[in-house]
């Protein structure tokens, strides 16, 4: 049974794929997605996903149903859920957006920003270092 | 022995960095005023030889991204706009780096710092943070070796520390 009005099921598993949409190219290179794709916004304290897409076709009609305003999509960033949480992160689905969810559990330190800005960073590599890049 | 800011732009190739300097965007008063000392140096006459083009080149990179990273919300997601402070640390960083040391890729962060990244394939990097703060926030990924600490930027050397990790990473 499904809350949520994706009928995507609220437990986001593990082989699921999620998706992170790059309006910025200084986000990947050529070597792949770069670790700034996937480190949390400060203000909400996580990362935004969308989920269940993994090919090129499925994640530009994602993002045809949740544009942002004034920004071209310049790549996709794919991992599955399995690698975000090897990291020690955390999904939460939170619709709406359709088909949203974010990544929560990052190191917040009010004492100490910068050595959990530290953590964060290298968490956000290990989640990058398994993210496919796919340029729009 | 790393070369002060001032002296490496005097040293540098400063046509470029002119044209950049003079461009109208909206910017802080600080970048303003760095870049304002800029076209006063070129205009009264130290432009010589290119001794710095690597690194003119990147700090003009770090300019542009000032100028499409200067509102809140640049990436679609949120972001804090970069920070002016952020940004001329980061340029003394990259006069500081010391000579034979691969420069780095420059990016912004969500919280309006500049990230350092050298990335040589997908399990094998380092990323300084550069922010407001004498801190400097870094990681690294080697296979499966991973680590982050913090280290203090006196505004005169580059972290000794840091450059160990670089070294360790990028082999030179």
């Amino acid at each position: 049974m499904s809350g949520l009005p994706s009928g995507l099921p609220e437990h986001v598993a593990d082989d699921e794929y999620l998706i992170r949409f790059l309006t910025d190219s200084n986000r990947f290179n050529a070597i792949g997605v770069k670790h700034g794709a996937f480190l949390p916004n400060p203000k909400y304290r996580n990362t935004s996903v969308f989920r269940g897409a993994n090919d090129k076709e499925s994640g530009e009609h994602l993002w045809s149903s949740n544009p942002v305003a004034g920004k071209q999509l310049k790549a996709l960033a794919i991992v599955t859920a399995a690698h975000v949480r090897v990291s020690c992160l955390e999904l939460k689905a939170e619709e709406p957006p359709h088909r949203h969810a974010n990544i929560e559990n990052w190191c917040w330190d009010d004492e100490d920003e910068e050595l959990a800005k530290a953590e964060n960073k290298k968490l956000a590599m290990l989640v990058a270092s398994k993210a496919k890049l796919i340029i729009c | 022995m790393p070369e002060p800011l001032s002296t490496a732009l005097m040293l540098g190739g400063f046509t470029a960095l002119n044209a950049v300097a003079r461009r109208n965007t909206a910017v802080s008063d600080e970048a303003v005023s760095l870049r304002q000392t800029v076209v006063g140096m070129v205009e009264s006459g130290k432009q010589v030889e290119s001794l710095h083009g690597e690194c003119n080149r990147l700090v003009m990179d770090l300019w542009q991204l000032q100028d499409e990273c200067n509102t809140i919300d640049w990436d679609g997601y949120d972001s804090l706009p970069l920070s002016p402070v952020a940004v001329q640390r980061t340029t003394q960083l990259l006069y500081q780096l010391p000579e034979g040391f691969t420069f780095p890729e420059i990016a912004a962060e969500p919280d309006g710092s500049v990230s350092l990244d050298w990335m040589l394939s997908r399990s094998r990097m380092v990323s300084i943070s550069v922010g407001e703060s004498d801190r400097l926030a870094y990681a690294w990924l080697d296979g499966t070796d991973k680590g982050h600490a913090v280290a203090k930027h006196d505004g005169i050397t580059f972290p000794n520390r840091i450059l160990g990790v670089i070294q360790s990473i990028t082999g030179k």
